[in-house]
């Protein structure tokens, strides 16, 4: 694969460095060219976040969605996210390549709808909105979107199914009519899809490049695994969002939790696409900021995951 | 000596389990003041709170965090104003197998925006369990409109984990 990285505001020996990692990178088949940073699109930007040219170029690379490596010329030692200036080249070559990760996530396939998961069927214009059955292994369960519930016969069922409903070889169709739920026992839609997406996230498909946001809340009160999720929402819910500027403001969140989310908030019909393009967001600090607020978090696990 | 006190409040109807999720949260017994129901018990509901409830929360650092729990008697109204003086957050908590819970909700908004129109609010809707027709686009309907989004969330309170996504979910609004 090609990888075009662009530098700003590095001194010359750092800059060998980053050629030299380049070069490393090919170990694992990534063709790395390095350029000056000269305003247009690419995979990845490395730049003193110190240096006026080096912040501009940031601010340049957040308006266009390109992620951003902070590489401090005045750092002795790695701070945080920010990679110091004389780390070795290994070093920063398992920096880049792991920065990447976003965009080294296997695209979304092109392969039929018939051919995904369920979930991931779920999220798919076409499907979005809808009543739906999904059945699989003598259960069912039918999804309302509308109404933000998932419904099943026995609650036993409801979990089952989510544990399948990652798997391809589940049944679903839309349902017009839909039928009758009124004997049924329910949960939240929202929940039950985002549970179901975390547990396939390893081998999830990349959530399609855009800009997405939240116009509702999800209902995650029973998703008490997935606690990243809540903050993935929150930022979803302010300017809208492509994965790679989430990736970027939830340093500590891996990234395919950031793609289950939006294919689980796709799957329940609360994603909207906006056409923008990328707005910056303020990367949240790995850890959560000093006194009450952290200690509350910290007592209730709000960043262990 | 904590110069500083940090409130969460629970603030909803009779009936609305704030006593329990109180209990899941709290790391203390908690204080209540629960009585036996003037009218006979609700269901399983034989008591309520007539004051307060009150426990805390104790971070790792030794500051309590004070957890109250709000009578629901509109009689007792007079107490909201003053316990919610200064909260970090409340949280709403609803029963879905109580009367019309979309008017609850509009109700209980309007009722904690008038005292404080910034605190960070959260809405548990307990027992979706007990009724097949609840419909979460209703309570949906009944939160928008408001000047920032309303997180609205089902959950068992009785569950530790689930009563602490209401506290999660604050924080991640707060933060």
């Amino acid at each position: 694969m090609r990888i075009d990285l662009r530098v700003a505001a590095l001194d010359e020996a750092t800059e060998q460095r980053v050629r030299l990692a380049a070069t490393l990178l090919g170990a694992y088949r990534l063709r790395v060219r390095v350029d000056a940073w000269d305003g247009s699109r690419c995979h990845l930007l490395l730049a003193c976040p110190h240096d006026p040219w080096g912040k501009r170029a940031t601010e340049q690379a957040g308006r266009r969605g390109v992620p951003v490596m902070d590489v401090c010329m005045a750092c002795a030692a790695s701070a945080g996210e920010t990679v110091p200036a004389d780390i070795s080249a290994a070093g920063l070559a398992r920096a880049i390549r792991q920065k990447l990760a976003v965009v080294l996530t296997p695209p979304a396939p092109e392969a039929s709808v018939d051919d995904l998961p369920g979930i991931y069927r779920l999220a798919q214009s076409g499907w979005r909105g809808k009543p739906a059955v999904a059945s699989g292994d003598g259960r069912m369960v039918l999804t309302r979107p509308e109404t933000g519930r998932v419904y099943a016969a026995t609650r036993s069922d409801l979990l089952a199914a989510g544990d399948a409903l990652v798997g391809a070889k589940w049944q679903i169709a839309l349902e017009d009519p839909p039928r009758d739920t009124s004997e049924l026992v329910s949960g939240s839609l929202e929940a039950f899809l985002l549970v179901a997406a975390i547990k396939s996230a390893a081998r999830a498909p990349a959530f399609p490049a855009g800009r997405y946001r939240l116009e509702t809340w999800p209902d995650l009160g029973t998703a008490t695994t997935v606690v990243a999720a809540l903050r993935v929402a929150k930022l979803l819910l302010g300017t809208p969002q492509s994965a790679v500027s989430l990736a970027q403001a939830l340093p500590d969140v891996d990234v395919k939790q950031i793609h289950a989310c939006l294919w689980a908030f796709a799957a329940a019909d609360l994603l909207r696409q906006d056409d923008g393009i990328d707005s910056p967001v303020a990367a949240s600090p790995a850890r959560p900021r000093d006194g009450v607020w952290a200690g509350l978090a910290r007592r209730f696990g709000l960043l262990r995951d | 000596m904590h110069a500083t006190t940090y409130n969460v409040v629970l603030a909803g109807p009779v009936g609305a389990v704030k006593t329990t999720a109180l209990r899941t949260l709290a790391d203390s017994v908690p204080v209540s003041t629960e009585m036996p129901l003037s009218g006979g018990p609700m269901g399983e509901k034989t008591t309520t709170t007539v004051a307060l409830d009150y426990a805390t929360v104790m971070l790792d650092d030794g500051t309590p965090v004070h957890l109250y729990g709000l009578p629901g008697q509109e009689h007792f109204s007079h107490m909201r104003e003053i316990v919610m003086l200064g909260a970090l957050g409340v949280i709403v908590l609803l029963a879905a197998n109580q009367a019309d819970v979309a008017s609850q909700c509009r109700h209980w908004l309007a009722v904690i925006r008038a005292i404080d129109a910034t605190v960070p609010l959260v809405i548990g809707i307990t027992h979706t369990d007990l009724v097949p027709g609840f419909r979460m686009d209703l309570i949906r309907d009944a939160v928008a409109g408001q000047p920032s989004p309303v997180p609205v969330l089902t959950l068992d309170v009785r569950d530790r984990e689930q009563a602490a996504q209401l506290i999660r979910t604050l924080l991640v609004f707060a933060a």
